[in-house]
């Protein structure tokens, strides 16, 4: 297996099958005994905003606890976590328990609930 | 009977997808300045529209991923970014013109100036994406674009010369302002050739949860609906050579181009052009922004789908919200949508290639097509018309806008 080919920018699916990003880095660990293993995968903005620009992606942070927005710091997932890898890497998590939807939850309960009609009243 | 439907349906939403502000003034310009000699380019669009529409049904039916997606997957974010990039530039500006065409038709039905109508427009449109589903949508949209065939049918009532129109087949350089001439045959290409329809059909398809037994479906509403939709579009260039062009009308702003009905319905003509404009932007609108929200959704991973409701989908809806305000406000500024609309048809022709051949490495992976990947000759077919468009792009479009239109 090719980490770039096959892991870096897959989809990833949580254990129902749900969307919860890509494989947005893949963090090695280098030890002295040992060839470099892959020691997680990353998901969330700032990694690959980092890829692009790490300014960029500096700014990003910031901005984020600015809005209070702590919980959408890079999620790790393990390798022991990882399901599946084909078109898609399928983790062993259920992606509502983790930290993938801060952003999508911070502009759920800003915005979109407050507009009418999000289905929030219903 | 029911799959048949399902077919007569899909094919209804292809065409009802096809006509759109893009397709309207640059065949109408066509025929009015050019009389037939531009049907090679409408043509030569709709079988290239063809074979890229088959595809995208294709990959989403085969892999379950829609054009956006498998191109972050397949070639990184790194590279991915750039087509990301221009197609959703391109995608405000068409959209901020297909918002200008619904206000154009509704200052026509009503003599109340078109920037006041864009805050409106862009509020209905945003209604429907915020309440609606993705099958409402869809039929709605492309039912009320049927209506379209009046072209046809005025192009028919005119009897064209008909062998003058076949010579039009066969391309040939026009004596009279070939740098015109050129530029109106990329902007033809660019508007059948939106990338927002493809990545629009492929999520249409996942929405719909297409699997390898759609592949039938596909084909036959890639190629029927596409063809109606061509035979649409040769509608407006016939009616707008046979009607405005004897009377030396060049289409320079949508009243004049509202002119081409009236010879063959006097009385309804005018409103029925306005009426017709109006419906095919305003199911472009809608298909336009939501597929600003998939762009975005499927390259960064999140979850999607029209289907769910906005606060399950918070990321999605904001997409389109914003996309409907921003593309409202520069009609508002007064940007003249007739200009804006040949621009973004000029850039797309430019910008193609870039969408083009990543989508063409895809439809070639074993990973995503397994053993529906493509033949050799759609391999051919798409890759020649399309560098034929760029190569023609770029003269044309430094030429037309040196010697301003």
């Amino acid at each position: 297996m090719f980490l770039v080919r096959d892991v870096l920018d897959k989809q990833l699916l949580d254990v129902n099958r749900t969307r919860m990003g890509k494989v947005d880095g893949v963090v090695l660990g280098v030890g002295s005994s040992h060839p470099p293993r892959v020691v997680a995968l990353e998901t969330g903005p700032v990694t690959l905003l980092r890829r692009l620009s790490p300014r960029l992606a500096v700014l990003l942070e910031r901005l984020e606890k600015r809005l209070g927005i702590e919980d959408a710091r890079p999620l790790r997932l393990g390798p022991e976590q990882v399901l599946r890898v084909d078109i898609d890497v399928q983790v062993a998590v259920n992606a509502q328990e983790t930290r993938a939807f801060a952003w999508e939850d911070w502009l759920r309960r800003r915005v979109v609930e407050r507009i009418p009609g999000s289905g929030a009243d219903e | 009977v029911k799959n048949l439907l399902k077919v007569a349906l899909g094919i209804a939403t292809s065409i009802g997808g096809f006509l759109e502000v893009g397709s309207i003034s640059t065949a109408a310009q066509a025929g009015a300045s050019y009389g037939f000699q531009l049907v090679w380019a409408v043509v030569l669009a709709t079988v290239l529209v063809m074979f890229l529409v088959e595809m995208s049904g294709r990959l989403a039916a085969c892999s379950g991923h829609p054009l956006a997606a498998a191109v972050r997957e397949r070639f990184g974010f790194r590279f991915q970014v750039v087509p990301l990039v221009a197609e959703t530039v391109l995608d405000g500006l068409v959209l901020a013109a297909e918002v200008g065409g619904v206000c154009i038709a509704l200052h026509l039905m009503t003599g109340v100036s078109a920037r006041w109508w864009a805050v409106p427009v862009a509020l209905g449109a945003w209604l429907l994406l915020w309440r609606g589903t993705f099958g409402a949508i869809e039929n709605g949209v492309s039912l009320l674009g049927l209506l379209a065939v009046v072209f046809v049918l005025a192009a028919w009532r005119l009897h064209p010369p008909w062998t003058e129109a076949a010579r039009g087949l066969v391309p040939s350089l026009s004596a009279e302002d070939p740098a015109r001439y050129s530029f109106l045959a990329v902007s033809i290409l660019g508007a059948t050739l939106s990338p927002y329809l493809f990545n629009f059909y492929s999520s249409g398809a996942v929405e719909d949860e297409w699997d390898e037994t759609h592949l039938g479906v596909n084909r036959a509403t890639a190629v029927l609906g596409m063809a109606f939709g061509g035979v649409m579009s040769l509608g407006i260039l016939v009616t707008a050579a046979l009607v405005l062009r004897p009377r030396g009308i060049q289409v320079e702003s949508y009243h004049q181009a509202a002119l081409m009905l009236t010879p063959v319905f006097p009385f309804w003509g005018f409103v029925l052009f306005a009426v017709v404009l109006g419906v095919a932007c305003f199911g472009a609108v809608l298909e336009i922004a939501l597929n600003m929200a998939y762009l975005q959704a499927q390259s960064l991973g999140w979850d999607w789908s029209e289907n769910l409701r906005p606060k399950d989908d918070a990321r999605f809806s904001l997409v389109y919200t914003v996309a409907l305000a921003l593309s409202a406000s520069l009609m508002v500024l007064g940007v003249d949508p007739l200009r804006l609309t040949l621009l973004a048809m000029s850039l797309t022709v430019i910008v193609l290639p870039l969408i083009v051949v990543p989508f063409l490495v895809i439809m070639n992976d074993e990973k995503y097509l397994g053993e529906h990947r493509n033949g050799l000759l759609g391999n051919l077919v798409v890759l020649g018309i399309t560098l034929l468009g760029f190569l023609l792009a770029v003269v044309a479009v430094p030429l037309q806008v040196a010697g301003g239109s």
